[in-house]
């Protein structure tokens, strides 16, 4: 598909490079939907349980916080997917500048979770060496058989 | 001076990216390494949360837990870090690109990126096989 040295800007390396990444961008997009459809499955099957639906609702909470956010980022690869295509036809490189356009939008979302998360990590990692030892007399409370 | 700085690359032809198309690969590079560095840290903690527990947990019933724990952060913490080795590169090479405008530093950065969503997409079908054995074992055992 990609004869030429340069296809728009993008050696011929480039092009393919980027070709190559559809499917697995495809891939784990669907993949990211699904395990987002069968998570709401699980949560379902706790609350119809009388002694998990407590459980059930915490776990609803943070599956509309996590199951959003996935499912914007499954559909932004999705989208990169589908622009890439349109170039490889193309071969437009405003098409793959939409593609990128979808991709920075992709990895701006994962870093701003990625510093939230850095951030959390960060107070849980001081929080648990300073009451570390409080916590592991519990637990060794906890394993005693 | 960077291609973001050449008017001459600009003008919306087909021929060279757009000042646009640029600006989404300089943006692109920036979220890269900042994930890559957030995730480094991230590692870092991690391990230190490691070697804390391990310390702690000698010569206690807790102890058991100290060889899988390790472990799985092992595991995790060295794939973690070769992905995210692979983001840092992107990164940089995207930048790269930016700054030189050399078609090979971004034909560089793509093959760093098809290797990356190529391991990327072989952790996603693993997983997603272990999360449908893990969730058929429960719908199978009437647990609910």
């Amino acid at each position: 598909m990609f004869q030429e040295e340069s296809s728009g800007g993008m050696s011929q390396g480039a092009a393919q490079n980027s070709q190559a990444i559809v499917l697995w961008l495809k891939m784990v997009a669907i993949i990211n939907l699904a395990s987002q459809a069968l998570s709401l499955l699980s949560i379902l099957i706790m609350m119809s349980s009388p002694a998990m639906r407590g459980m059930a609702g915490s776990q609803f909470v943070s599956f509309l916080v996590s199951g959003t956010i996935s499912i914007v980022m499954a559909i932004k690869m999705l989208q990169q997917a589908a622009a890439i295509e349109r170039y490889g036809q193309t071969r437009q490189l405003r098409d793959y500048e939409s593609s990128l356009t979808h991709e920075s939008v992709y990895w701006m979302i994962a870093g701003i979770v990625a510093i939230l998360f850095t951030v959390i990590m960060v107070f849980l990692t001081f929080a648990f060496i300073s009451f570390g030892d409080q916590l592991m007399r519990e637990l060794g409370r906890g394993f005693r058989f | 001076m960077g291609l973001l700085d050449d008017d001459r690359m600009y003008g919306g032809q087909d021929e060279t990216f757009s000042k646009q198309g640029l600006q989404q690969i300089k943006n692109v590079a920036t979220w890269t390494r900042i994930i890559a560095i957030c995730g480094f840290s991230i590692i870092g903690l991690l391990l230190l949360l490691a070697i804390f527990l391990m310390t702690k947990m000698a010569g206690t019933p807790a102890s058991m837990m100290i060889a899988p724990v390790l472990m799985v952060v092992l595991i995790a913490g060295g794939l973690g870090g070769w992905l995210l080795f692979l983001l840092l590169q992107y990164g940089k090479q995207s930048k790269s690109f930016v700054d030189s405008g050399n078609p090979r530093d971004y034909e560089a950065a793509t093959g760093t990126r098809k290797i990356y969503w190529l391991v990327v997409g072989i952790l996603s079908i693993l997983g997603a096989l272990m999360s449908l054995v893990s969730t058929f074992t429960l719908l199978g055992g009437g647990r609910f």
